[in-house]
C-alpha cells in the first residue's frame, strides 16, 4: 500500500478558502450591511415622517382656513333642516284636519221634526302634561266622537230616532263619521219629569268620527 | 448559549474580530430596528392616517363649500315654505296672550254668523307630534275655549267660516247645550285649536340645534 | 571545545536518538555543524515553547494541487508544479520556476508581513502544497511521538509526528512557527489557490518516489539518495513502509564548490564538467564522496543488521547533473548499483500542459512535486 508520506504542518486556521465567497467575510459583511441598510432606512424613515407631519400641518392649516366658510354652509344647512323639520310638523298637524261645520249644518236638516237634541258634543282631546309641553306624544291617532243628547216622542218615536240614525248614516256624513250607534241603554224613557212626559223617550247617539291622524 | 471566553480566546484574532463586527452589526441592526424603525413606523402610520382623514374631511368640505350657494337657496327656499306654512295659521300672542289673538280673529267671523261670544279662554296647550328628525323649535297645539250663544244655525255657520278662513284653526271640542227658557238659542263652548309655535330651546340659534 | 554538563547531556541524547556509532559527529541537527552547542546554551535560558497545535487533517481528496517550494533560493525562481488527478491517473499541468516576491525569514526578529503571491493562470489550482526548505526545518526519526524537541528551546516549533509501524521510531518534522506563519500567508484567501499543505522538503521529496511507478513494482527493500544542495537524505523502504531516515551532510553544493574551487569555474561550468565525461573530475570529488558514501554504508549495515532489510536497489535523484560519477564510484565502494530515479517518470502531460525543460530542471522541481503529490495521493482521514 502506497501511503504517502504527507507530514503536514498546516495549522486548520491557516487553511484559507479560495472562493471569494466565504463565510468569514460574507456573515460580516451580510450582518454591517443590514445595519447599515437599517440605519438609512431608519433616516429614511425620519426624513419621510418629517415630511408627511409637514404636509399634516398644512393640512391642517388649510382646513382651519377653510374652517369659518364650511361653519357658515353647515349653519346654513343646519338651519334648512330645522325649518323642514318645523314645516313637516306643521304638515303633521294640517293633516290631521277635520272639519266639522258643513256635517254639523247639514245634521240639522236630517233630524226628525219630533226629536228635540238636548245636548251635542265633541268631547275635549288628551291633555298634555303641563309639566312638560314639548314632549310629543308617541300616538299618532286621536279618536274623536260626537254625542249627541235628545229626547222624541210622537206615535213613532223609535222610528224617528231610526230614521236619524239612518241619516247619519248616509254618505253625506262619511267623511266625518265612521259609525253611528246608540249605546246600551241610551235609549230610554224619560221617567224624570212628570206623567206628561211618560211618553217622551230620551236617547243617546255615539258616534265614532273619522281619528284626527297626526302623520 | 455557553458564553465560554477561553474558547474565544483560542480563537485567531481575525476570527475574533469576525464574530465580535457580526456581533455588533447585529445588536446595531436589533437596536435600530427595535427602537428606531418601528417607532418611526408607528408615527408614519399614524400621521399617514391623519393626513389621510384630513384629506377627506378637506374635500367634503370644499365640496360642500361649492355648493354653498345652493345651500343658501334652498335654505331660503325652506324659510319661505315654512314662512307661508306659519302665515296661514300659526298664531302668536297678542300682548302675551293667544286668547286675545284668536279672539281678534274670530270676532270679525262670530259677529258674521252672528254667533256671540261671552268669554274666551285659553286653555291647556298639547302637546304635537314630531317629525324625524324632530325641529330644535316645535310647535304645539293651542286650545282656545270660546263660550257663547246662538242658535245652531249661527253656531254651525261660525264653526264652518272659522275652518275656511283659517286652514289651520280646527274645532277641538264642542258643547251644544239646549236652553229651555230660550229654545231657539243654545249655549255653546266652542273649543278651536291653533298650532303656535313653542320657545326656543336654549342653544338654539337660528333654528339649529346643538 | 570543553563541552559544560548539560551540553554533554544533550549530545548523549542526540547519539541515543540517532543510534549511529561514536565519533562520527554526525548530527540529525544538521545546521547546527559546529555550532549545536550554542543550542545547547540557549537551551539554559529558553523556556521551552512546544507548541500544541491542531494541525490542518485532510478530510478530503484533493484532486488539483500546486507544490510550491519555498526557501530553495534558486536564481531560476521557486519551484512550483501543478498536478492533477483525471480518471485516475495523475497528470503533469504546468511545471515552472515562479518569479514571486519575498524571502522566507531566517530569524523571528523583524519579519515583515508576507507578500500577497498571485500565481500565473496555469497553476492557479485549488489547492497549493507549500512545501519549506531552510536550515531551521528538521524531519527525523524520534523517541516517541510527543518528545520534546530542542528546537523548541529556541523559539516555538511546529512538529508532527507519524507512527510508520509499532516497531519503528515515530518519524518527527518540524518548522519553526515563524517561518511557517509566514509561508502559509503567502497566498491569500479569496483566490486561487489557496495552501492546504505545509511539509519539510525532505519528507516532500520522498514522496515523488513513493507516488512514483518504480515504487509500485519494487519487492522487498529499497533505499533512495535524496540529494539537496547541503545534505543527502537516505530512505530505506520496506514493504512499501518508510524504515529508515537518515541525513548525511554531505550535498551537491559541496560537490559543486570543490570543483569550482580546484578547478576555478563558475557554477554553471562545474555543472556541465561534473555531467561531461570530456574531464574527470572524480579525483576531485571523490574524498567528499567517500565520506558519504561511508555514512549511507553505515546506515545500510544498520539497515541489514537491525532490520534484516537486504537489497540491492539503490536509487538516486536530485542531482542537477550527472550521476555517473557517484555511480561509480558507489559501485566501486559498496558493490551495489546505483540507479537514477526520475521524479516526473509515469507522469503523463496533461493537454496544453505549461512545462519548462524537465530534463535539465527535473532535480530542482523535485521537491515541489513530491509536496503536490502527497496531497493528491494522501485519503481522506
Amino acid at each position: 500500500m502506497k501511503t504517502p508520506l504527507h507530514l503536514n504542518l498546516l495549522k486548520e486556521e491557516e487553511h484559507f478558502s479560495s472562493s471569494p465567497v466565504r463565510l468569514r467575510v460574507m456573515m460580516p459583511t451580510a450582518a454591517v450591511f443590514v445595519a447599515l441598510c437599517s440605519i438609512a432606512w431608519f433616516f429614511l424613515l425620519v426624513g419621510k415622517v418629517h415630511t408627511q407631519a409637514h404636509l399634516n400641518e398644512k393640512l391642517k392649516q388649510a382646513v382651519a382656513s377653510i374652517t369659518p366658510v364650511y361653519a357658515a354652509v353647515l349653519d346654513s344647512r343646519a338651519q334648512e333642516q330645522e325649518y323642514r323639520a318645523m314645516a313637516r310638523q306643521l304638515g303633521i298637524y294640517t293633516n290631521s284636519r277635520i272639519l266639522f261645520g258643513e256635517s254639523l249644518s247639514l245634521i240639522a236638516a236630517r233630524v226628525p221634526s219630533c226629536i228635540q237634541f238636548t245636548e251635542m258634543r265633541i268631547p275635549q282631546p288628551t291633555l298634555a302634561d303641563p309639566a312638560h309641553p314639548s314632549a310629543a306624544p308617541t300616538n299618532r291617532f286621536e279618536q274623536v266622537f260626537l254625542r249627541i243628547s235628545g229626547r222624541t216622542s210622537g206615535d213613532h218615536p223609535s222610528e224617528a230616532v231610526n230614521t236619524l240614525l239612518a241619516e247619519l248614516r248616509t254618505p253625506v256624513f262619511t267623511n266625518l263619521l265612521r259609525s253611528v250607534s246608540i249605546p246600551k241603554g241610551a235609549f230610554r224613557q224619560d221617567n224624570a219629569r212628570s206623567a206628561s212626559n211618560r211618553d217622551t223617550l230620551l236617547f243617546e247617539i255615539t258616534c265614532e268620527c273619522q281619528p284626527r291622524r297626526f302623520e | 448559549m455557553n458564553l465560554d471566553l477561553s474558547s474565544l480566546k483560542r480563537l485567531a484574532p481575525s476570527m475574533r474580530w469576525v464574530i465580535g463586527i457580526t456581533f455588533a452589526a447585529v445588536i446595531v441592526s436589533g437596536l435600530v430596528i427595535g427602537f428606531g424603525v418601528r417607532t418611526q413606523l408607528a408615527a408614519l402610520r399614524a400621521v399617514n392616517a391623519e393626513i389621510a382623514e384630513r384629506n377627506a374631511t378637506a374635500s367634503q368640505m370644499q365640496s360642500d363649500i361649492s355648493k354653498a350657494d345652493l345651500q343658501k337657496k334652498a335654505t331660503a327656499k325652506a324659510f319661505a315654505d315654512l314662512d307661508t306654512l306659519s302665515a296661514s295659521g300659526v298664531i302668536e300672542p297678542l300682548l302675551g296672550s293667544f286668547a286675545m289673538r284668536s279672539k281678534s280673529l274670530l270676532d270679525p267671523i262670530a259677529q258674521r254668523a252672528g254667533f256671540h261670544i261671552d268669554s274666551v279662554r285659553e286653555l291647556t296647550p298639547i302637546t304635537l307630534q314630531l317629525p324625524q328628525p324632530p325641529p330644535g323649535q316645535v310647535h304645539y297645539r293651542q286650545p282656545i275655549e270660546f263660550t257663547g250663544q246662538g242658535s245652531y244655525a249661527q253656531i254651525t255657520t261660525f264653526i264652518s267660516q272659522t275652518e275656511n278662513t283659517y286652514p289651520m284653526t280646527m274645532l277641538s271640542s264642542l258643547l251644544i247645550l239646549s236652553q229651555p227658557q230660550t229654545p231657539e238659542t243654545h249655549r255653546a263652548i266652542i273649543t278651536f285649536e291653533w298650532p303656535v309655535r313653542g320657545e326656543k330651546p336654549k342653544g338654539l340659534t337660528n333654528g339649529t340645534k346643538k | 571545545m570543553v563541552l559544560q554538563k548539560r551540553e554533554k547531556k544533550v549530545l548523549f541524547a542526540v547519539r541515543f536518538r540517532c543510534e549511529i556509532g561514536q565519533g562520527m559527529g554526525v548530527s540529525p541537527f544538521r545546521h547546527l555543524t559546529g555550532q549545536w552547542h550554542v543550542f545547547c546554551l540557549f537551551n539554559q535560558t529558553m523556556k521551552s515553547a512546544a507548541l500544541k497545535i491542531k494541525f490542518t487533517s485532510q478530510n478530503k481528496s484533493f484532486a488539483d494541487v500546486v507544490g510550491i517550494e519555498i526557501g530553495a533560493a534558486l536564481p531560476q525562481g521557486i519551484p512550483a508544479v501543478r498536478v492533477c488527478k483525471r480518471e485516475g491517473k495523475t497528470e503533469l499541468v504546468a511545471a515552472d520556476f515562479l518569479k514571486l516576491p519575498g524571502e522566507l525569514p531566517q530569524t523571528p526578529e523583524g519579519i515583515s508581513a508576507p507578500p500577497a503571491w498571485l500565481l500565473p493562470r496555469a497553476f492557479q489550482a485549488p489547492h497549493a502544497a507549500l512545501t519549506l526548505t531552510s536550515q531551521l526545518v528538521f524531519l527525523r526519526h524520534a523517541s516517541s511521538a510527543n518528545e520534546e524537541t530542542e528546537e523548541n528551546k529556541k523559539f516555538p516549533y511546529r512538529t508532527v509526528s507519524r507512527v510508520l509501524a509499532q516497531d519503528l521510531p515515530p518519524l518527527s518534522a518540524g518548522i519553526p512557527d515563524f517561518q511557517a506563519a509566514w509561508a502559509a500567508h503567502l497566498l491569500p484567501e479569496g483566490r486561487p489557490p489557496t495552501a492546504c499543505s505545509l511539509q519539510v522538503s525532505p519528507a516532500a521529496a520522498i514522496n515523488t518516489f513513493i507516488a512514483s511507478p518504480v515504487f509500485g513494482s519494487l519487492s522487498g527493500t529499497a533505499v533512495v539518495l535524496f540529494v539537496f544542495p547541503r545534505y543527502t537524505a537516505f530512505a530505506a523502504f520496506h514493504d512499501f513502509r518508510l524504515v529508515l531516515y537518515r541525513e548525511h551532510m554531505v550535498g551537491y553544493a559541496h560537490i559543486r564548490e570543490t570543483v569550482s574551487d580546484q578547478m576555478h569555474v563558475d557554477q554553471s561550468l562545474t555543472d556541465s564538467i561534473l555531467s561531461d565525461t570530456l574531464i574527470d573530475p572524480t579525483p576531485m570529488i571523490e574524498p567528499l564522496l567517500r565520506s558519504l558514501f561511508r555514512q549511507i554504508e553505515i546506515s545500510y549495515d544498520y539497515l541489514t543488521r537491525r532490520r534484516n532489510c537486504q537489497t540491492d536497489n539503490f536509487f538516486i535523484c536530485g542531482l542537477p547533473f550527472s550521476t555517473t560519477y557517484w555511480s561509480a564510484l558507489f559501485s566501486r565502494m559498496l558493490n551495489l548499483t546505483l540507479k537514477t530515479f526520475h521524479p516526473f517518470e509515469g507522469l503523463e502531460r496533461a493537454p496544453r500542459a505549461s512545462v519548462c525543460d524537465l530534463s535539465a530542471n527535473e532535480s530542482l522541481l523535485m521537491t515541489a512535486l513530491g509536496a503536490a503529490r502527497a496531497v493528491l495521493e494522501d485519503e481522506p482521514t
